[in-house]
């Protein structure tokens, strides 16, 4: 697969995810796919497999009621690999997380094989979800 | 002009624009800031990651070269930013590097990203990302 439909493979991630359709979303992801969640805070670390995937994704929209969004500023496509930009924005108990944030996604045969997250400011991000 | 060639255009544009991002990482490690002093735009803005002691926003080609020389002589020469990709698309273009900095018996160590905004073919705006940048902040205190 090129980099134009990789990039488009990963903006239909995003449609998933903002829609809360972690159904549509997990297609998507390879089963032995593995996403580094940024930071040093309560979610973050190497999650392993679709499966513990999914159940952080899932916990980024619990413990925020429902709140978290990922607005897609830009999606770029490479050879080894595909970015998309995007700002995060969620709230918790008063508390409001608004962050620029850049994903760096492996694609293969189709489907996502590793994620990693990189934040403007990892720190802050901890705080909002200790 | 066709749509065809039109979107010719644009790729070429991404392609040159990754190309000045490559030169900008040679540079950058071969501690060359005049010649990283050319890739930039007099009115660059670059964003640095964190909420460390050389965190925050960098306004004007001047403090940005003065921030990229502050990494150099407070890690004493030993800071390197090892370039995986460049990815050049039609609004931006990343860096993906490992950062590597050596200072006072402490390692910093760390998977880094950078998005440029490219403008005829300088850099107008650059914004660093980090995988933790907790380590970075405790590395530059």
């Amino acid at each position: 697969m090129g980099a134009a439909e990789n990039a488009e493979l990963v903006r239909r991630g995003y449609e998933a995810f903002n829609a809360g359709d972690l159904e549509t979303l997990g297609e998507l992801f390879a089963e032995d796919a593995v996403w580094h969640a940024a930071g040093s805070g309560p979610l973050s670390g190497t999650k392993q497999g679709r499966d513990a995937v999914m159940a952080y994704f899932g916990e980024l929209g619990a413990r925020s009621q429902g709140s978290f969004q990922a607005t897609v500023q830009d999606v770029v496509g490479g050879e080894s690999h595909t970015v998309g930009i995007q700002q995060t924005t969620a709230e918790s108990n008063g508390k409001t997380l608004d962050m620029a944030t850049v994903i760096v996604f492996v694609l293969r045969d189709g489907q996502v094989v590793e994620g990693r997250e990189f934040l403007e400011d990892p720190a802050r991000s901890d705080e909002f979800w200790a | 002009m066709t749509d065809r060639d039109d979107g010719k255009v644009r790729a070429m544009g991404a392609a040159e624009n990754a190309e000045v991002v490559r030169r900008g990482y040679k540079a950058f490690n071969a501690g060359d800031l005049s010649a990283l002093r050319d890739l930039f735009a007099e009115n660059v803005v670059w964003h640095a990651v964190g909420s460390g002691a050389l965190s925050g926003t960098k306004l004007g080609r001047d403090e940005v070269l003065a921030y990229f020389a502050e990494l150099g002589e407070q890690s004493q020469g030993s800071f390197r930013a090892t370039v995986r990709d460049v990815l050049g698309g039609e609004k931006h273009t990343v860096g993906i590097h490992q950062t590597h900095a050596e200072s006072d018996g402490k390692t910093l160590d760390m998977a880094t990203a950078i998005v440029f905004v490219l403008h005829d073919g300088k850099i107008v705006e650059g914004r660093e990302f980090s995988e933790d940048s907790a380590l970075s902040d405790d590395f530059w205190t």
